[in-house]
């Protein structure tokens, strides 16, 4: 008598069990593979989106800049015999030079071709000296010589570094930004600080409306790095960030 | 309220669901047949208990109809039509069970818990698996999924039907048991009632077919 309400209660007991087992697994199985959907679907996007701008960079200095210097040649060869008309020739030649010059810039806005011809260290090396020559701040870059990482992740290294430069340029008023790159145990490690102002990282945390941080977030989730942001009102910020090769 | 006439609140999601049919996809379609499987289920069972006292055999028969179909229904919404081997499995599994317990063993003319027991189970463990896949992958208001009312429905539906059995099969031991399991058998009509109200609310969140506002010529 005693065991069939034994029996029944625990065969009910058991049921309910393997009843929470299967819904806490298969949350976490369907919540996996929605996050892993999710990070594919970014790095597509991203991708995408770098393939464009590689084509608009390239398409700018191989096509549209040869034209411009041609225009420039083609006007600078007219024989002129007024002196207005001169001036007139000599401004649109200036003008050229300087759509050639902005356009230049775009295209290497764009994509720098240093990265595409001679890799990642050149590209910073090219891209912290423009920075410098422009007075706005210091940047001091400690690089190891060899970096061994695939080309399809230097752009997102680069672009990294090149958000946290816009961000310290933006808005720590800093006079010194220290980037350190280094490779460790199949991991790409990269270390930042500034002397600038710092800020309360939770309350920028709730009120950011700007996108610089999220897409540092973005670009490191999707290479399934890590990124950690220190920083304090007054004491400067610093960035460090892990990403396996 | 007589036992019958709480059975035929089965007909409000039955009668939103043939007013809508043609508009819906078939899944769903079959989901609102299922409702005219229960109603014609409720009404051969009170007559069945009116000419012969007793509901058991349709009851049985209604049991393998309800677990068959419902594994359909899956195989329908996704989850067993990629898992091909599992649906055939389940279909065959459990009617073999069902053939053993009613009528190798003859348990046709009686009230056996085994084969409900598995049924209930299984079929849970497929509306939560279900359920898990809605909650994530559903970037709109779960609450007017239809799906995801459905699923909770039976959920709540199969469980109670897992206790149900278990209760029936400790009944006769003490006065207590027999207290208890009378208290959840009773229950169980009443719960149908809940369970009812909530596919009427799913059958109305449906979402219609997409109607092409326009088609292509065929190229020669």
């Amino acid at each position: 008598m005693v065991d069939k309400i034994l029996y029944g209660t625990i065969v009910f007991a058991v049921l309910i069990a393997i009843i929470i087992l299967v819904f806490i697994i298969s949350i976490l199985r369907y919540h996996r593979r929605y996050v892993r959907l999710q990070k594919e679907r970014i790095f597509a996007e991203i991708t995408m989106q770098e393939n464009e701008r590689r084509r608009i960079a390239n398409d700018l200095h191989d096509s549209i800049g040869p034209m411009l210097s041609s225009v420039k040649l083609n006007i600078n060869s007219i024989e002129v015999k007024d002196s207005v008309d001169e001036e007139i020739v000599q401004k649109a030649g200036r003008h050229l030079d300087d759509i050639i010059k902005n356009m230049r810039q775009i295209s290497h806005n764009l994509l720098p071709n240093t990265l595409e011809r001679k890799g990642l260290i050149e590209a910073l090396k090219e891209f912290t000296d423009s920075i410098n020559d422009s007075k706005h701040i210091k940047i001091h870059l400690q690089l190891v010589h060899e970096l061994s990482i695939g080309k399809e992740k230097e752009i997102h290294l680069f672009r990294i570094i090149q958000e946290i430069v816009q961000n310290t340029l933006k808005h720590a008023k800093a006079k010194n930004l220290q980037i350190g790159i280094g490779q460790e145990n199949e991991h790409v490690l990269i270390l930042t600080m500034d002397d600038g102002v710092g800020f309360d990282t939770e309350t920028a945390k709730d009120k950011s409306t700007g996108l610089g941080m999220k897409s540092l977030e973005t670009r490191t989730e999707i290479l399934n790095g890590k990124l950690v942001l220190e920083s304090k009102p007054g004491k400067g910020t610093n960035y460090f960030i892990k990403i396996p090769i | 309220m007589s036992n019958y006439l709480k059975g035929l609140v089965v007909l409000i999601p039955l009668i939103i669901g043939l007013i809508r049919f043609r508009k819906i996809d078939r899944s769903y379609q079959l989901f609102v047949l299922l409702m005219l499987l229960y109603l014609v289920n409720e009404s051969i069972t009170h007559v069945s208990g009116k000419l012969f006292g007793t509901n058991t055999v349709n009851f049985n028969i209604f049991s393998l109809i309800e677990g068959l179909y419902i594994f359909y229904l899956f195989h329908l919404w996704g989850f067993l039509k990629k898992q091909k081997n599992l649906f055939i499995l389940l279909q065959v599994g459990i009617a073999l069970l069902w053939i053993i317990e009613n009528l190798v063993f003859f348990k046709i003319t009686e009230f056996s818990p085994y084969y409900r027991l598995v049924y209930s189970f299984f079929i849970v463990l497929l509306f939560v698996n279900q359920l898990n896949f809605l909650i994530i992958h559903d970037s709109k208001s779960l609450l007017k999924n239809a799906q995801f009312i459905i699923c909770i429905a039976f959920l709540i539906l199969f469980m109670y039907q897992i206790l149900y059995e278990v209760a029936y099969y400790i009944r006769e031991e003490t006065p207590d048991t027999k207290a208890f399991s009378k208290k959840v058998i009773t229950l169980f009509v009443d719960l149908n009632i809940f369970i009812n109200l909530l596919f009427g609310i799913a059958v109305f969140f449906i979402p219609e077919k997409e109607k092409l506002p326009f088609t292509l010529e065929k190229l020669d």
